[in-house]
């Protein structure tokens, strides 16, 4: 246990507890393991804020953050507009195909959504990943469209931008870590 | 004299705990306000600190019970929760009436005017009943919501709605299941269900804080440690009138109770002090150097592990280690607190026989239960000092078969220690330095790698022959070893009970610690005449008349 050495409560110090001083805003929040339900919830609903990035890597450190971020994730995807739908990873929404060129690609479909990744290149070095939406609104034209993954425990965020008729899409680099989520097919994929 | 006691931060509270309360004042809602108020925190916060949850948990239990519920039974789960607290501000009193009053769009309404059957003006306020199903209602009125449920009622105003989002924001963090279990547990249920999560709350909250706050009981008894020597200070004196004006309270009968918290609370306070001079420190403020004294040299060593002493191998007998333990404890207070420590040895021991002669029924005149006197106590300590350097003599023939180089150590520190051989240990150093050289260059002349423990026994036994035939001080050393383990037929110190290296390191090293503490009280009790028969007088009369109120009141 982490106590202070030799520790006691008098009311002075009950009294300097009670009424802490506000902390200088921890610019080193990055570095710290705890993470409040409310930032956890921001980091699902606004994805697009500099912190959900920061807020992310600290959920995948802990079991319980990971668990709480699941929560918050399947709770969002029921809460707002239907072009967020969470997807499940299912094997019949699952389509592996190989073109003439031995370009291979992966399509997973969601309800309302579906989302392709193609093989960018013949050294399999980059992919697309190719969104359509049912339906979208004019936000997400404008933002582009967040996606959650799921792969091994951790969680992931793909930020896609807006091409035309409900088309979203982004490449994806090797060195990026979710580019073997796009191919696994136990990632579950959580449309924001 | 205790200083700037006022400005103690938080102790007794786990650096975990103390990040969370910060971490609630630190949160943010997506447009960068805090969620929470400082107000609600620090309520929050003594409501955990002074374990004075049971109130809350029944107010918060009802409050989830009416969020599950405002909608309505079918369309409710755990979601209802997590988007009432986290999404649909519902932390605000504005967002907490909001999400009721809206509620009534989907529920089932009945207005009613209440104003007549209270006869209150403030209530004459138009209430909405949300039937939520037979014999459940939920009222909803501009300030408050009121849950009833048969004849049981609750209302809660919704200004309360900061300090139970707080309470919440802290819970999950603790129960992460916590939406979950409230929604299995709540939904469609009655009282004894709302009753029983609040029970279940109270033991999830009990169990956390037991791991993160020290027990009420230590609290309420350094808050009395505390305001004892705020004015005074901690010393021998006060430690003993603590005592005396105390000793009714609980957990202070024991004279040893009362010395080691006072200790801790002084060790506590000490903290602080070098926090705030660290601080001054990095303020590039200057910070008067202490004088010199007797601690300055033992402030590292902060407690001797004696545990393998009574035992592997066996140096005390059962006394010994009882006369050793405290300073083994608390060496740099031991020394400090001299006076208390021979206090400690005569009359805390004699206080233990005294309450095993009450439980017993078996009690005797109570100047009996004092065996010794405060010199014999001295004398004792002075025999404890001549007993570990009889075991460290013994250790160096073992040592040599098991580790030279350990072996050397040893006999360097005693040689050190010991006032005969105190003058050549410089000549010792020389010696062995020398004889690690040498036999390093003769290996490497002979272009063998193999520094095996043999070979190297070989050489130092070879070497240490030639010493003894030059040195006649090395000669008597190591006579003085050999005889001492010839005498020594306990555990660890003969052939059948031969141990691994590493205990002999280990019991040298703390009988060299307690070697140096020892002759530091010693000394220290010499100097200011601590063992005086006045002194153990004045305290045996002391002593005896508090023994006397505590134990034979009755009797009186």
């Amino acid at each position: 246990m982490n106590y202070s050495k030799s520790a006691f409560i008098s009311i002075s110090q009950l009294n300097a507890l009670v009424n802490l001083p506000m902390p200088a805003k921890s610019a080193d929040k990055s570095q710290s393991n705890i993470l409040s339900m409310q930032d956890i919830v921001n980091t699902v609903i606004a994805p697009h804020l500099p912190a959900s990035n920061r807020h992310l890597k600290i959920i995948n450190r802990s079991i319980l953050l990971r668990k709480l971020f699941k929560t918050a994730l399947d709770a969002n995807a029921s809460f707002y507009s239907p072009a967020q739908i969470a997807a499940s990873s299912e094997l019949k929404h699952n389509q592996k195909q190989t073109d003439q060129n031995f370009n291979s690609s992966v399509v997973r479909i969601g309800p309302g959504f579906e989302i392709k990744f193609i093989q960018a290149n013949a050294t399999n070095t980059e992919l697309y990943a190719i969104l359509k939406l049912d339906e979208y609104n004019a936000k997400q034209e404008e933002l582009g469209v967040f996606m959650h993954c799921q792969w091994q425990e951790k969680f992931y965020m793909l930020h896609l931008q807006y091409t035309s008729n409900g088309k979203f899409q982004t490449l994806i680099d090797q060195n990026f870590a979710m580019f073997e989520a796009c191919f696994d097919n136990s990632t579950h994929w959580f449309v924001n | 004299m205790l200083t700037n006691q006022e400005s103690y931060s938080v102790l007794g509270v786990s650096e975990q705990l103390k990040q969370e309360f910060m971490l609630l004042q630190e949160t943010q809602l997506l447009d960068g306000q805090n969620k929470f108020s400082g107000k609600s925190v620090s309520a929050l916060a003594s409501h955990l600190v002074c374990r004075n949850y049971s109130n809350l948990c029944y107010e918060f239990s009802h409050y989830c019970w009416m969020i599950l519920h405002a909608n309505g039974v079918e369309k409710s789960n755990q979601n209802n929760l997590l988007s009432f607290f986290w999404v649909n501000n519902g932390h605000h009193k504005a967002g907490c009436a909001a999400f009721f009053q809206k509620s009534l769009s989907h529920a089932q309404l009945q207005h009613h005017h209440l104003s007549k059957q209270q006869g209150n003006e403030k209530e004459s306020t138009l209430a909405t009943t949300i039937r939520v199903a037979n014999n459940k209602t939920l009222l909803v009125f501009n300030e408050k919501v009121v849950l009833e449920i048969n004849e049981h009622q609750f209302a809660i105003h919704f200004s309360r709605a900061n300090i139970l989002a707080c309470l919440m924001e802290w819970l999950i963090l603790v129960v992460p299941s916590l939406l979950e279990t409230m929604t299995n547990n709540l939904l469609g249920q009655g009282t004894s269900a709302v009753k029983e999560l609040a029970t279940w709350l109270q033991k999830q909250i009990y169990a956390y804080l037991g791991q993160h706050l020290q027990p009420a009981k230590l609290q309420k008894r350094y808050r009395l440690l505390n305001n004892f020597y705020q004015s005074r200070g901690v010393d021998c004196q006060s430690i003993l009138s603590f005592w005396q004006q105390h000793k009714f309270f609980e957990g202070c009968a024991k004279y040893s109770n009362v010395l080691s918290d006072s200790i801790a609370f002084d060790c506590a306070n000490k903290l602080e002090h070098e926090y705030a001079n660290a601080t001054n420190l990095l303020q590039g403020d200057d910070i008067q150097a202490d004088s010199q004294s007797i601690f300055d040299e033992m402030v590292t060593i902060e407690s001797i592990d004696i545990r393998g002493l009574a035992n592997e191998p066996k140096v005390y007998n059962k006394k010994q280690l009882e006369l050793v333990s405290f300073m083994a404890q608390h060496p740099i207070n031991a020394i400090k607190y001299s006076q208390s420590y021979l206090r400690l040895a005569i009359f805390a021991n004699a206080q233990s026989r005294i309450i095993q002669g009450v439980r017993d029924s078996k009690l005797d005149i109570l100047t009996n239960y004092i065996e010794n006197d405060y010199n014999g106590c001295v004398q004792g300590l002075s025999n404890v000092v001549e007993v570990n350097n009889q075991a460290l003599m013994a250790m160096y023939p073992i040592l040599t078969n098991l580790s030279c180089k350990h072996a050397c150590v040893l006999l360097i520190k005693l040689c050190q220690h010991t006032a005969c051989y105190k003058d050549y240990s410089a000549k010792l150093v020389e010696l062995f330095n020398q004889f690690y050289s040498d036999f390093e260059a003769k290996l490497a002349v002979q272009e063998k790698s193999d520094v095996s423990e043999c070979n190297l026994r070989k050489a130092y036994l070879e070497a240490c022959t030639n010493w003894q035939a030059s040195f006649s001080w090395f000669n008597d050393l190591i006579k003085q070893t050999e005889d001492s383990l010839k005498m020594n037929n306990r555990k660890g110190f003969t052939k059948q009970t031969l141990l691994q290296s590493g205990n002999y390191v280990q019991a040298a090293e703390s009988l060299l610690k307690l070697n140096q503490i020892i002759n530091k009280i010693l000394l220290l009790t010499k100097k200011q005449n601590m063992a005086s028969d006045e002194n153990f007088d004045a305290d045996r009369s002391i002593f005896l008349t508090e023994f006397s109120e505590l134990y034979i009141q009755d009797e009186k």
